[in-house]
């Protein structure tokens, strides 16, 4: 099902653009990757608005004081919470579901890759027989999947003085990390924001495992990685929600001019009766007002409050 | 995904370790999982490759190669001793002049084998892909076709012959397994980049090519100064290899895959929407078409008075030699699942086959349907 109605149509679609550029298959893949970017591009504005409502909620002072208040009674904080839900006209399920409906087709869009990337006798089977009758079979196929340096069926490698570097996992490696940094959304602020250390760890284990598998499978997965996240990042800029100063770790942001340094939201562990007072603040590069929680108290030894 | 998480719960330390354990371990089955997409060395990636010697059948599939004793289906030794996952073997072994065995590895690397003790000899690692299609072994040496584009021609120890592979301009994979013909020193070889290509036996240089019009992967039948080649452009090509001209084109149904069988001046073959043709050479004139119950990849067997046919959904065709059905198809493999790509092989009066997905690897079936022994499970 699955296959006949996505993934089936998406390797169609990418033979019919193999052959419109030139039957190259690397740029058959820039253009498919930036192709269902853009399609995917009103879900993913979706997502964000509904992340940022959320998490603007979650720093009202509102929501802080019953976080506080129900501390101890999770049924009656699990209601207010949903009172707070509906007044403001928010469901804690929209900033997920664009992202449900996204992650299909991506997952699609690998397995469309994969497949026309076929590169044994059983894989090239089924995939010869999945071809529409409109696509023109004896011209396109099989793919011919040079491109730069690359064989886009194989593991990439670029012989330098005898060593095969993988230059394209490291730019996997690099360019996943920029994206999760730079297009991470601002924290809460709320007290103990687990989401904020989850993202945290996502930002590191991520770019390894995107790596591994670049290193691994063949490269022309990791070419619309590297794609992916490139027009990713451009995606976010061009929404003004990039943030470049997340880019740099957080104690050398201290050191830098203040125009420079972030003032970027930060999530300070302090404990649930110390609740923290919320300032406005202005970032000043794009004007957008920010909340900055700051420690109630000063503390005897320094917050280690780490960004996000 | 906030919510997810529970954003107000109390921050403590042994919750964030299991949660961070949790989320790593969720990246590392994903991880595993798109890998898998990619392909393992546990999931078939193709179909098992045979050949007979003496009473023996040596059969390459996934990790291993066995030695099978004909006479009674038993294992008579396999290589290597223990599975190893980096290494894979589909394509048929093939016996040289000097009596050892060449069985070449989707790990690159083309071995060559004592096939009493089934241990390793020699090794020719200089390929930059795998070996689908099975080394043409003659008097002269050892033609190996590789998906990097190149054909190694190699001595019987393994040494390259020619003072550099032949490579396809356009680095296209080669699939097929080339062939030759008594007297022209020469090799045909088609190749995946849409043409034939013919070179010079002895130096590997090329002298001269036939664009086809689309991919091959099948291995050529030659007859009379014709060779029969079909094309994934779904037809049948009749060239003649004087003038190197198409000279009859037949119309298929589907891609035509497998390579043909040729027999008493008649032409037998398949494609993979399921048509069995039998076509009238060099003419390529109908004789008969067929609808089989699934794909048909590999060539059929012709013997003196039957054509037996194997297809995608695991039934075996037994055909007179004017392509009328002598007996209901047979199904084989213990599983629903179980496929026949592999081309069915004479042994005596029975045919071999070897299917797959499936715990059975090898079978010994007579005319009769009747068969020779238990099919051969390898004992893991």
């Amino acid at each position: 099902m699955f296959n006949t109605f996505i993934v089936y149509p998406l390797v169609n679609l990418l033979l019919v653009i193999y052959d419109v550029v030139f039957n190259n298959f690397g740029l058959a893949i820039i253009v498919f990757t930036i192709l269902i970017r853009l399609v995917t591009h009103p879900l993913m504005l979706q997502q964000i608005k509904s992340s940022q409502a959320m998490q603007e909620l979650q720093k009202s002072k509102e929501w802080l004081e019953i976080q506080k208040k129900y501390k101890d009674n999770r049924e009656k904080l699990a209601q207010e919470q949903m009172r707070i839900y509906q007044e403001k006209g928010i469901s804690p399920f929209s900033s997920c579901l664009p992202l449900l409906i996204q992650l299909p087709i991506m997952i699609a869009f690998y397995q469309a890759i994969v497949q026309a990337l076929a590169a044994t006798p059983i894989q090239f089977l089924a995939f010869v027989k999945n071809i529409y009758p409109f696509v023109n079979v004896s011209q396109v196929v099989p793919l011919n999947s040079h491109f730069l340096w690359m064989d886009l069926g194989q593991p990439e490698r670029l012989p330098i003085f005898g060593v095969g570097i993988p230059v394209l996992a490291i730019l996997v490696v690099i360019t996943t990390y920029l994206q999760s940094k730079m297009t991470v959304m601002p924290s809460s602020g709320a007290p103990n924001d687990q989401s904020a250390q989850m993202a945290s760890m996502m930002n590191l284990y991520m770019p390894l495992l995107m790596g591994y598998i670049s290193y691994t499978l063949a490269s022309g997965l990791a070419l619309y990685f590297v794609v992916s996240n490139i027009f990713s990042i451009g995606q976010y800029a061009a929404l003004g929600k990039l943030d470049v100063k997340n880019v740099i770790p957080a104690r050398w942001r201290g050191k830098l001019p203040q125009a420079a340094a972030s003032p970027s939201p930060v999530a300070v562990p302090v404990p649930a009766d110390d609740p923290p007072v919320v300032e406005e603040a202005s970032t000043p590069n794009d004007g957008r007002p920010t909340r900055r929680v700051m420690p109630k108290a000063p503390r005897k030894k320094s917050a280690r409050g780490r960004s996000r | 995904m906030t919510f997810l998480f529970g954003a107000s719960k109390r921050f403590s330390l042994p919750t964030m370790k299991i949660k961070s354990l949790l989320a790593f371990l969720a990246l590392l089955v994903i991880t595993n999982l798109l890998t898998a997409c990619g392909g393992n060395a546990y999931a078939a990636t193709s179909w098992p490759g045979l050949t007979v010697s003496n009473d023996v059948a040596y059969l390459a599939y996934n990790q291993q190669v066995y030695a099978v004793d004909l006479t009674n289906g038993s294992e008579l030794g396999r290589y290597p001793q223990k599975a190893d996952r980096n290494k894979t073997f589909y394509a048929a072994p093939a016996l040289t002049p000097t009596g050892d065995l060449i069985v070449a590895g989707y790990d690159k690397v083309l071995y060559s084998l004592d096939p009493a003790t089934m241990t390793e000899k020699f090794t020719f690692a200089q390929a930059h892909n795998r070996y689908i299609a099975s080394p043409l072994v003659t008097a002269e040496g050892i033609f190996a076709p590789n998906a990097d584009g190149s054909l190694y021609a190699l001595d019987f120890e393994l040494k390259p012959l020619w003072s550099q592979p032949f490579q396809v301009p356009t680095r296209q994979a080669l699939w097929a397994t080339p062939v030759t013909q008594p007297g022209c020193h020469c090799l045909y070889l088609p190749a995946m980049d849409k043409f034939l290509y013919v070179l010079d036996i002895q130096t590997g240089e090329e002298r001269g090519k036939v664009a086809l019009g689309a991919a091959s992967v099948g291995t050529p039948a030659i007859a009379d100064g014709i060779l029969y080649l079909g094309t994934f452009n779904r037809e049948m090509l009749a060239i003649d290899l004087t003038t190197r001209q198409i000279i009859h084109r037949y119309p298929t149904d589907g891609m035509v895959w497998g390579g043909a069988a040729l027999a008493d001046g008649r032409l037998y073959f398949g494609d993979i929407e399921g048509a069995f043709y039998i076509l009238e050479t060099p003419t390529l004139t109908e004789v008969k078409k067929t609808a089989t119950d699934g794909a048909i990849v590999a060539p059929p067997l012709v013997t003196a008075n039957a054509v037996y046919v194997t297809t995608e959904s695991g039934s075996l065709y037994t055909f007179d030699l004017n392509g009328v059905e002598r007996r209901p198809p047979q199904k084989f493999g213990s599983k629903e699942t179980t496929k026949l790509y592999a081309p069915p092989i004479l042994y005596g009066d029975f045919i071999l086959l070897t299917p797959m997905d499936t715990d059975e690897l090898l079978y010994a079936v007579g005319a009769d349907g009747n068969q020779l022994w238990p099919p051969f499970i390898p004992e893991q």
